[in-house]
């Protein structure tokens, strides 16, 4: 192979990792703003692929297909990228601000992100043609399916890497610093490739590196300037760090209390931007949820699982009963475990439960988990996010409740948050009856026989296996809960069942507003 | 072989399309047993894009002569595989450990990805008389962009992702059909031909009756 052709195949690898790497950071963001992700995901790749299919056939009306108008074209691929990262996150704190619904602000977070998306790959869609008539121009016998490879593998290694290693070492804004290195190395590599000095272009790719150079640097401070201004509205030197972190699979903000910070350090915890819990009125929800379902039930539980909860506050409840022997507790992100148990605000929250001998974390996926473990238990506490979309709808599936189903004990119970209602433009929405009714079709269809919902504040859905009228015993509740709580323990209404659907992995239906 | 413009338009819109959907339901399939949606979307795209491009090497060693057979034999594998990975992955499920059946998921992914990466190549030095490079790839693009919009608005939510997958296959069966036509294979090969998205339209016919069954069986 000669020098000439082992330059072009870089050229042609690191133009195609950068875009799709590109493509992948776009997804990840607007994934993160709408919370809907097989949606974002689709829709991004899907502009992706449309602004490389237009970007190919735009290649047949150029006039000058030489070098220079492909370095010309790196360079545009450049200030696309380098403008969208700005653009994409100021075009989400303008929305976040604005007085517009949910559903026109879904619509425009999902829509508008991908006119870059769209740019983006209209050029790198025109340089897969102007790669394959150059080559046949300058007969290097290199053949199309040669270059098309290369884009292909350009693209696996985009995947690869910025997933399992850019994004969780340095983060989304340096991962997108890393794209625009690619791409300047693509445009220095061309300008080598011209056989003459091209020197207006090597002062534009200095240029470039420069402001390359200058976000890497500033990187951390723009990352607090948009999260400060995401979270409280404004930025200031003043205001306590926000602490971010990528993981593998989601986007994990833990933001202090503007308010309490510097006397009780209060704060909120954010997963993709939503709301998991506020320090200081977490203990509604988890005393609900442990106390409220012990009460509910006949004997108090000894062994006992936890699907999700990774944050520890669950887990702390309890601990307060001795009859607890061992809790295995299941949670998919390694991120969460860590903040769990090295952050010192959550430490504190958590009262360090995940270091008690009691306690056993296992990194899975719940779902698998139940699928396979051969253990039973006596109580199962599910704390997981609300099936509003089809990735999330398996975790109220038919098979996930009977796997819950064959791993109870036969006096055993399961407690899972009810997704009755949500914060939508600022006010509590309930969702509608055919919705929350399929929950309840779902769980006798995987052979629940009695459900009991409580909670008007924070809802939930205590299950059983057998037959039983469930009551609170409000003696008992006293000496457990905080009179903040026992306003909450109170039975709710079942809403109407449809008696004929329920949801499945095979056949998934989701919560729809 | 004789070849309109836009009939190769419409095959190359139609593959793209097909192509896009069995990444997605992979992705999709991967996140519904193992979780973390994103992360396993991203992986699976990237290894399926991969092994299109193994895929589009080989198809240049391809010999003229037999391109259309191999443009057969490649649209019939798609189509076994994708009516059949329903019930495979389900059942072995049941059978292999967690790591042989993430083994099967990564292998059935190169295999699609392969395949599909055969089509680009060997479209493109069939259509070539009728269409230019970047003629070839924008159908193929637009085919891909319709496919993963249809796929996430339209048919994963009404379907559910096995019944998606017949969707593809049953594109795959109108691909080969056509090939096997302007071909001029014999009858009883063009009659055989045609059971095939006849199998996807019965599948997708009695789906839910299928589905209670593997449903039942997988929870078992």
């Amino acid at each position: 192979m000669s020098a000439r052709a082992f330059f072009f195949f870089i050229i042609i690898f690191s133009t195609s990792m950068a875009s799709m790497a590109f493509e992948i950071l776009i997804a990840r963001l607007v994934s993160e703003f709408s919370y809907n992700y097989i949606v974002a995901q689709s829709l991004t790749l899907s502009i992706f692929i449309l602004g490389m299919g237009i970007g190919s056939y735009f290649f047949n009306f150029l006039k000058n297909k030489s070098f220079t108008t492909l370095i010309k074209i790196e360079l545009y691929l450049f200030f696309t990228a380098f403008v969208s990262i700005y653009a994409v996150y100021a075009f989400h704190l303008f929305v976040a601000k604005a007085d517009w619904t949910h559903n026109t602000k879904l619509v425009l977070l999902l829509s508008v992100p991908q006119l870059f998306v769209f740019l983006t790959a209209l050029l790198a869609g025109t340089e897969i043609p102007f790669f394959a008539e150059l080559v046949n121009s300058r007969k290097s016998g290199s053949s199309f399916g040669l270059i098309l490879a290369l884009s292909y593998v350009g693209s696996f290694a985009a995947s690869l890497v910025t997933v399992s290693w850019l994004l969780p070492n340095f983060g989304i804004f340096n991962t997108f610093n890393c794209v625009l290195i690619l791409i300047l190395l693509s445009c220095y590599l061309l300008c080598l490739q011209t056989g003459k000095s091209e020197n207006i272009f090597l002062v534009l790719i200095l240029g470039c590196s420069l402001l390359t150079g200058l976000n890497f640097y500033f990187a951390g401070r723009l990352q607090q300037i948009y999260l400060q201004n995401y979270y409280y509205g404004q930025f200031s030197d003043q205001f306590p760090t926000i602490d971010h972190t990528s993981s593998p699979y989601q986007e994990i903000d833990v933001v202090p209390d503007l308010f309490t910070y510097n006397r009780s350090k209060e704060y909120y915890l954010y997963i993709d931007q939503k709301l998991q819990y506020a320090g200081r009125n977490e203990i509604v929800y988890h005393e609900s949820m442990v106390h409220g379902a012990i009460n509910l039930n006949s004997g108090e539980p000894q062994k006992i699982l936890i699907l999700g909860g990774g944050e520890g506050l669950i887990a702390r409840e309890l601990l307060k009963y001795d009859s607890v022997h061992s809790i295995d507790l299941i949670e998919l992100d390694r991120s969460i475990i860590d903040l769990a148990t090295t952050n010192e605000l959550f430490v504190k929250q958590n009262k360090n439960s995940l270091s008690d001998a009691r306690v056993s974390v296992h990194i899975d996926d719940a779902y698998m988990w139940l699928k396979n473990t051969r253990d039973t238990y006596d109580a199962i506490f599910i704390d997981l996010p609300h099936p509003f979309s089809v990735e999330l709808s398996r975790l109220y599936s038919f098979e996930f409740y009977s796997f819950v189903a064959k791993r109870l004990s036969p006096d055993g119970f399961m407690i899972f948050d009810y997704p009755l209602n949500h914060l939508a433009d600022g006010q509590l929405k309930y969702y509608p009856e055919t919705s929350t009714g399929l929950i309840y079709d779902t769980l006798s269809q995987a052979g629940f026989n009695s459900h009991f919902s409580f909670g008007p504040k924070e809802s939930f859905i205590f299950a059983t296996r057998k037959t039983q009228k469930p009551a609170f015993d409000e003696e008992k509740l006293f000496k457990r809960v905080s009179n903040m709580t026992l306003s909450n323990l109170t039975e709710i209404e079942e809403p109407k069942k449809s008696g004929t659907h329920f949801n499945s992995v095979f056949r998934p239906y989701f919560l729809t507003e | 072989m004789i070849t309109s413009r836009r009939s190769a338009h419409l095959l190359l819109f139609l593959t793209g399309a097909s192509n896009l959907i069995y990444e997605l339901c992979l992705a999709q399939i991967s996140s519904s047993f193992f979780g973390g949606t994103l992360y396993y979307y991203t992986l699976n795209i990237g290894i399926f894009i991969l092994f299109m491009g193994i895929g589009s090497l080989i198809a240049d060693k391809v010999e003229e002569l037999h391109l259309t057979r191999f443009i057969i034999l490649t649209e019939l594998i798609l189509f076994l595989i994708a009516t059949t990975m329903p019930f495979y992955v389900v059942f072995s499920e049941k059978f292999l450990s967690h790591g042989l059946f993430h083994l099967l998921l990564w292998t059935t992914n190169m295999a699609l990805g392969l395949l599909s990466g055969f089509e680009l190549p060997l479209f493109n030095r069939i259509f070539k008389i009728h269409s230019s490079t970047g003629d070839i790839l924008f159908f193929d693009y637009i085919g891909m962009f319709c496919g993963s919009l249809a796929f996430s608005f339209l048919i994963l939510p009404r379907l559910g992702v096995f019944s998606t997958l017949w969707v593809a296959a049953f594109i795959n069966g109108l691909v080969l059909i056509y090939f096997l036509v302007r071909r001029r294979f014999g009858s009883i090969w063009i009659t055989g031909s045609m059971l095939l998205p006849a199998a996807c339209v019965t599948l997708l016919g009695y789906g839910s009756s299928l589905l209670d069954f593997l449903r039942q069986y997988y929870v078992s």
